[in-house]
């Protein structure tokens, strides 16, 4: 089961996380998901609300991300990587 | 019109406007009540479907699209579009291509499944075979028996 998370929440992960290519950023912003420089699936990005998103709503876009429920609750839930915490302190020195 | 129905000793009293609004329809229905509905001048056709399940009441129809109310494209046959109506929220998909889009309005919901049709036919064709993947390759052949330039 998909947890209810804002859309804000769900937006900001995919785009720090996923971060989707070729960003078509109309109305209602769609990326594109490459690996190993192929095209395997496109993901509609949730506006910057703090509305919530249920279920009947995000396992869409789990679905296009390729995630089960949990994982895709996993991917929202951790809004920076610890890889990426780590990077930022690399940048500012000891 | 055609239309085909089933009625029970229940009864419940649903008003739909049809996609364009020429007309409502009081439904008397049971658990399911299939009514197919077509229109020759309209761009659209629709077909309901209404179901009760825990006394939620949901709706779904399918609506087939026969433009794409573009400059640059047209659809060459009409496409399949799965409208699920639930508590004032509304979706729109076509799950073949995983296109969906959500609203309180469905004229809104139909504008943005265009859009997003639109947008997945050029980008698939904005890239070589070898760079699509699964998913995308099948995609793109379904669309190329969809969708096409406009003269």
């Amino acid at each position: 089961m998909i947890k209810d998370f804002t859309e804000k929440n769900i937006r900001n992960a995919i785009l720090n996380k996923v971060k989707p290519k070729n960003l078509n950023k109309g109305k209602h912003w769609k990326g594109y998901i490459f690996l190993n420089d192929k095209l395997i699936s496109k993901v509609k990005l949730p506006n910057e609300h703090i509305r919530i998103m249920h279920e009947n709503k995000s396992s869409y876009i789990a679905k296009s991300l390729r995630l089960t429920h949990d994982q895709f609750n996993e991917l929202i839930e951790c809004t920076l990587s610890g890889t990426d915490y780590y990077k930022i302190q690399q940048e500012l020195g000891v | 019109m055609n239309t085909q129905s089933n009625i029970s000793n229940r009864e419940l009293n649903y008003f739909l406007l049809v996609s364009p609004p020429i007309f409502s329809i009081d439904i008397h229905t049971h658990d399911e009540v299939f009514w197919q509905i077509s229109e020759g001048t309209s761009a659209i056709t629709t077909e309901y479907k209404i179901l009760e399940e825990n006394s939620i009441v949901k709706s779904e129809k399918i609506i087939k699209l026969r433009d794409l109310n573009d400059l640059k494209y047209e659809l060459k046959k009409s496409l399949s579009v799965k409208i699920k109506a639930e508590d004032n929220n509304i979706i729109g998909e076509i799950s073949e291509l995983d296109i969906y889009a959500f609203g309180e309005i469905e004229s809104d919901v139909i504008e943005e499944i265009r859009e997003d049709v639109i947008d997945l036919f050029e980008e698939l064709n904005n890239l070589s075979k070898d760079r699509l993947g699964t998913l995308p390759t099948k995609w793109k052949s379904i669309l190329s028996q969809y969708v096409q330039k406009k003269n």
